[in-house]
């Protein structure tokens, strides 16, 4: 996205905005919760508590500032989902391994995400909750083929165990800074384009872009 | 005329409607989807043909004269005069800005002007310094923004206040303060070359937009603020009304419930302060809850500074959060399943009447670092209370009987 990279003196930094999206019970804001305070238990001002968190990180000389917008679960607030997704760079969409329902609730987000934003937007599906693996109610096979065939990297978490999380943020990151980069190529390239400010009379056709999937993110 | 398609198509043609039998077109479909983008982001009125770099030059080139020709004195009677030049009309209803004009060369001379610009070079003392010389009709940089102003008004009041022209306004004031900036960059300048003082340093300007629109922009927004609002309550029209209506229909709800319709967990619920008279009934009573929170927000319109806008939202913020505390009589960490539908409860007590032209006003001027932060994130969830509640009216009757969704 535009605000993506910018180069700052003596080295590379990245902004990157992830939002964070699920039903309501799924444990995503204890995951979040998790990973921003585990390590450094720093009471940073930019950060809102448990809804909008921010993480900064070093990833091979590379420093990265995340900053991660949690969103509403309860489907009544599925509308405004829009206002919080735009110009993200990342999403990770969490379902409870546990419950059924809230896998088919990521799938709808994907289907939005990628229809709205492209394939500019990396995705992490993520199920959570794998210490309640007896009560498993979607299957691992199905979750990671329905992830590979949206282009999307899917995880397993546990909030409570502390599992997984480091890896999910870490993985995400990383696939974030390539799809930057690979972007600024494309931008310098000449093919100048602002998708920003975009106001006043405009017509937009109802057909979705054709876009081929599981193209942007192979991750390394 | 012409139709634009977001995939970059293009048709171009005869339109008609007639008998009410939809749109019929004659004309050509260009496929060739180049060199397009421009053409479909930019599609308000003017902004091609009449970019914000090209308008009143006029005004600009005069300052900028005066400067090369190094600020010299004498020079000064003919820089004062470039606004006269612009139209006649304009002149008359700038004679007011020369009233003082006898007493300029004895009280505010150009050299003492250089030589105080040298002593403000840290941040702060800048921003006081520039505060001061923008409400001066007797500095350049004042008698810059006044010209600005009087052009602004003449442009944008009265038959320019019209909606099609809001990216326009809006750019232009954005333009202005990155002008501003550089007016005051060369002033300064040439106040150390004068004095042999230029340093590598001071020459360095790569910062100069972003510096522009977080030290000038709030100094001069003021001055731009009441057409500028206008034309944002102007677009935002239809969405604001729709919001009012939500607002006016919420405003029935006693606070149980209102924040039983909002979903608000009940152990978030703050009972306590629903002190009862004799008479009363706990459900009835109205504008109790959250009452912190609400006049906070509810100083939003006080404000004309985005960033002090910003600053409000996040004050509301930590009273919600504060009450909550308080409630539960332990820190709480809010996410945002009960933080949105808390904040939609004190949205809707709020009523603040063009929630839409701020909202927006703020997104387009606050300092675009904020971008992706958490006033960005604040914003956006303010945004988000707004368009909810425009709907809630739309479909009043499905969002009634929804059960509580946890």
């Amino acid at each position: 996205m535009a605000t993506g990279a910018s180069a700052a003196a003596g080295g590379r930094s990245f902004s990157f905005k992830v939002v964070l999206l699920g039903e309501g019970c799924v444990g995503k804001t204890s995951l979040v919760l998790r990973y921003c305070e585990n390590k450094f238990n720093d009471k940073h001002i930019t950060t809102l508590q448990a809804s909008f968190l921010t993480k900064k990180l070093n990833i091979g000389g590379k420093r990265v500032n995340l900053a991660i917008w949690d969103t509403a679960g309860q489907e009544r607030f599925h509308a405004l989902g829009p206002i919080y997704y735009r110009d993200s760079n990342g999403a990770i969409l969490v379902y409870d391994i546990t419950d059924e329902d809230s896998f088919q609730k990521v799938k709808n987000w994907v289907k939005e995400l990628r229809k709205m934003l492209g394939n500019e937007i990396c995705l992490c599906i993520v199920g959570n909750k794998i210490d309640l693996e007896k009560e498993r109610h979607v299957s691992v096979q199905e979750a990671e083929m329905y992830a590979e065939s949206v282009g999307a990297k899917h995880y397993h978490t546990s909030a409570k165990q502390n599992k997984g999380i480091e890896e999910l943020f870490l993985d995400l990151c990383k696939r974030m800074i390539e799809t930057a980069q690979v972007d600024e190529r494309a931008r310098g390239n000449g093919s100048s384009q602002s998708g920003m400010a975009r106001r006043g009379v405009q017509i937009i056709d109802d057909e979705p872009q054709v876009q081929s999937t599981g193209g942007c993110c192979s991750s390394g | 005329g012409k139709l634009s398609f977001a995939n970059g198509f293009v048709l171009e043609g005869t339109f008609t409607n007639k008998s009410g039998q939809g749109l019929q077109t004659h004309g050509v479909l260009n496929t060739s989807s180049e060199q397009l983008d421009e053409r479909i982001t930019k599609t308000q009125l003017g902004l091609r043909e009449f970019p914000v770099e090209k308008r009143w030059k006029g005004i600009y080139d005069q300052f900028l004269e005066f400067l090369q020709s190094g600020c010299k004195e004498e020079m000064e009677e003919s820089f004062t005069g470039f606004h006269i030049q612009t139209s006649k009309e304009l002149r008359k209803s700038q004679e007011y800005l020369f009233c003082q004009r006898g007493t300029e060369d004895v009280s505010w001379k150009i050299e003492d002007i250089l030589e105080e610009l040298v002593q403000h070079q840290e941040l702060e003392s800048i921003q006081s310094y520039l505060e001061k010389a923008l409400k001066s009709s007797l500095h350049p940089l004042g008698k810059l923004l006044k010209a600005l102003t009087v052009a602004f008004q003449a442009t944008y009041s009265g038959i320019g206040a019209n909606r099609h022209l809001l990216t326009m306004a809006q750019e232009e004031v954005k333009y202005y303060a990155k002008k501003i900036w550089e007016f005051y960059r060369g002033l300064l300048h040439l106040a150390l070359e004068q004095k042999g003082q230029l340093s590598p340093r001071a020459v360095d300007g790569d910062m100069s937009d972003q510096k522009a629109s977080s030290v000038v922009l709030p100094l001069i927004l003021p001055c731009f603020y009441p057409e500028l609002f206008m034309l944002y309550m102007l677009y935002h029209e239809r969405e604001d009304d729709l919001y009012c209506q939500g607002i006016v229909d919420l405003s029935l709800f006693p606070d149980i419930k209102l924040l039983e319709f909002l979903d608000v967990q009940k152990h978030l619920w703050p009972l306590k302060d629903l002190t009862l008279t004799t008479n009363q009934r706990r459900s009835l009573i109205k504008d109790k809850c959250f009452l912190s929170a609400t006049e906070c927000l509810q100083k939003l319109i006080t404000t004309v500074d985005p960033r002090e806008k910003l600053l409000i939202l996040q004050k509301t913020y930590e009273e919600l959060e504060g009450t909550v505390g308080r409630v539960l009589g332990k820190d709480y960490k809010l996410p945002m399943d009960d933080l949105l539908p808390l904040l939609m409860y004190v949205v809707s007590r709020a009523k603040i009447q063009h929630l839409g032209a701020e909202i927006h006003l703020i997104r387009d001027l606050m300092d675009p670092t904020n971008q992706g932060g958490m006033f960005d994130f604040l914003l956006t969830a303010l945004e988000s209370c707004y368009e909810h509640i425009q709907r809630m009216r739309l479909h009043p009757r499905e969002n009634c009987p929804l059960p509580p969704s946890s």
